[in-house]
């Protein structure tokens, strides 16, 4: 039973290995910022949908505000250097726990309802503090904050002078994390009681799970990753304004790549961020920011309704018995 | 229907352009215009359950959440592309007016809007519980199954229904373009509060609904007029969660089967 993923074909393993392997090797070839620009956002938004699909693909919760923690994230680790003169390093612990926090008072506010509840509230929270810190005076408003550092170029301020590839390595290593995280959780008991109370809550329950304490758990695990990759792109942009970090349109980007590699597939955010990402920054370029969003809707739209269980999964429902696999 | 249109608010949006449009175009009042837009929005309201939401509604509970959430993004953004996000304000002869009742002064539009609202729920209040066709709308919602053995055509209802919903965000956008701009992204604040609204009056019950309608509406001005009005619907969002965390089927709602 918990074996389900060898039944992978195993494409799908060389895929994946050698994506992140192409992503090493790349920034050593010197292709140029823009280059490596797109190839930190790749990897960035591969680790950002896989901790959106830890809550969506394992426990059935759909955040649609997830782009929230991401921001808390952003905004704790600039506030805390740009204001307190205080590491980053702190700020990554200091962003999850805010983001964490938040997390635990929606989740047990709404998981006890009908599933929708949670995504609308999370929709909702992300929104509206997207506009509070849009007028709110003491964090740079719609300006947002500037990161000028104080120490150029130390490991302790997170800033390596102009070289940007350090972060690609960094997002690397956290997306291997994260990678190896769902892989071990989904191998887990506690990722089988998840996928159970996904599957029949009123089951579960009757089998003396507490789907309220595990929901919270997969959230809060979520919540506290993606507030990391958060203070990430704070350091990499050396910029955070309210959005570029809070809006529909980031959580957008995390939903659409675990969607179109398959929900609750370990590997199918990081085959997704692959195709997609590039796709979005080739959009953006050519297409301005409001009609890619559109294209974007449009993606997700015809996902749902034509491959609802994404292309990773059709191709391993076409290489293996269907019984095993289906959810 | 437990069906919840995350492109809810884009749609009133649409129609609050249509309103604009007819008055830029034709001079149409929008209390004129209200009656053509109810029934154009009702028929886009069941040209999307007919294509877009009815197809989906067998597949992964997720699907109609992540569907209307995708077509809420296309339609603003389109609207954004075409139109820009500048203000547009209808000015009728009667923008300006003011009720004066004693002390208190009114402005007309805003009477004209809480007279509509008021007389469109009632009406709507009398449509579910006095007509037959009112009546199989919340049999379908109570249990399909049920509803579809005892011969109502469930698929029909289900295109009805969304369709009124639409028709009426639709009516709701038109009267309030009298005194509210309409920009591409004047419908998601007004989805969200209607979000909190249908919550703390507990889903489906109606007239728990109009009572939280009040009270939210008293705190978001309140809070507008104590702290700063981008902080109001943060005020109405924490009074949300907590009755969340208290008395989870809403204030007025019956206790939930868990």
């Amino acid at each position: 039973m918990s074996k389900t993923s060898e039944l992978l074909p195993r494409p799908v393993y060389l895929l994946t290995a050698g994506a992140l392997a192409f992503m090493a090797i790349l920034p050593l070839l010197n292709p140029g910022d823009f280059i490596i620009n797109v190839a930190f956002m790749v990897c960035l938004y591969a680790y950002l949908s896989l901790c959106w699909n830890l809550p969506s693909g394992f426990a059935g919760q759909f955040s649609l505000g997830h782009a929230l923690f991401y921001g808390l994230g952003a905004y704790s680790a600039g506030l805390l250097y740009m204001k307190f003169q205080l590491t980053p390093w702190l700020g990554m612990i200091l962003g999850p726990l805010l983001a964490i926090g938040v997390a635990l008072v929606i989740g047990y506010a709404t998981f006890r309802l009908h599933f929708s509840y949670y995504s609308l509230a999370a929709l909702a929270v992300a929104e509206v503090m997207r506009l509070v810190f849009l007028s709110w005076d003491y964090v740079g408003g719609a300006y947002g904050i500037w990161y000028a550092p104080i120490h150029s170029y130390s490991w302790i301020d997170f800033q390596f002078n102009s070289v940007r590839i350090p972060y690609n390595y960094i997002t690397l290593v956290m997306l291997a994390g994260v990678l190896l995280l769902t892989w071990k959780i989904r191998h887990s008991d506690f990722g089988l009681r998840l996928m159970a109370i996904r599957d029949d809550e009123v089951g579960a329950r009757s089998l003396g799970i507490n789907p309220l304490t595990h929901k919270l758990l997969i959230l809060a695990i979520s919540a506290g990753l993606t507030a990391a990759g958060g203070v990430l792109y704070a350091q990499f942009t050396q910029y955070v304004e309210p959005n570029s970090t809070m809006s529909v349109w980031v959580t957008m980007d995390m939903i659409l790549p675990a969607m179109m590699g398959g929900l609750g597939i370990t590997y199918g955010p990081v085959i997704g961020s692959f195709i997609l990402t590039p796709l979005s920054w080739a959009t953006r370029v050519l297409l301005g920011d409001t009609l890619q969003i559109v294209l974007r809707g449009v993606i997700l739209m015809l996902i749902v309704a034509f491959l609802p269980d994404g292309i990773l999964k059709t191709v391993i429902d076409k290489y293996t018995r269907p019984k095993l696999i289906k959810r | 229907m437990n069906i919840i249109n995350f492109s809810h608010g884009s749609l009133m949006m649409m129609a609050m352009y249509g309103s604009f449009w007819a008055w830029t175009f034709f001079s149409l009042d929008p209390l004129v215009s209200l009656l053509l837009i109810f029934p154009v929005m009702y028929g886009v309201g069941c040209l999307l359950q007919r294509f877009i939401v009815g197809p989906i509604l067998e597949h992964e509970r997720h699907s109609q959440l992540l569907m209307t959430f995708g077509l809420g993004l296309v339609i603003k953004n389109l609207a954004l592309h075409f139109w820009r996000s500048t203000y547009r304000y209808i000015l009728t002869p009667y923008v300006d007016s003011v009720l004066r009742i004693g002390e208190v002064r009114l402005e007309v539009t805003r009477v004209m809007a809480c007279v509509a609202a008021i007389s469109l729920s009632i009406v709507c209040h009398l449509f579910l519980t006095r007509t037959s066709i009112g009546m199989a709308i919340r049999a379908v919602s109570q249990d399909r199954d049920g509803a579809a053995s005892m011969g109502i055509d469930v698929r029909r209802i289900y295109g009805l229904t969304f369709g009124l919903g639409i028709g009426l965000a639709g009516a709701g956008g038109t009267i309030i373009t009298t005194y509210f701009p309409t920009s591409p992204e004047v419908g998601d604040p007004f989805m969200l509060t209607a979000f909190v609204v249908m919550v703390l009056g507990g889903m489906g019950n109606y007239l728990g609904a109009m009572i939280s309608g009040l009270i939210i509406g008293v705190t978001e001005s309140v809070s507008a007029y104590l702290f700063s009005s981008s902080l109001r619907q943060a005020v109405a969002l924490i009074i949300f969660i907590l009755v969340l965390i208290v008395r989870p089927e809403g204030l007025f709602g019956r206790a939930l089967r868990r």
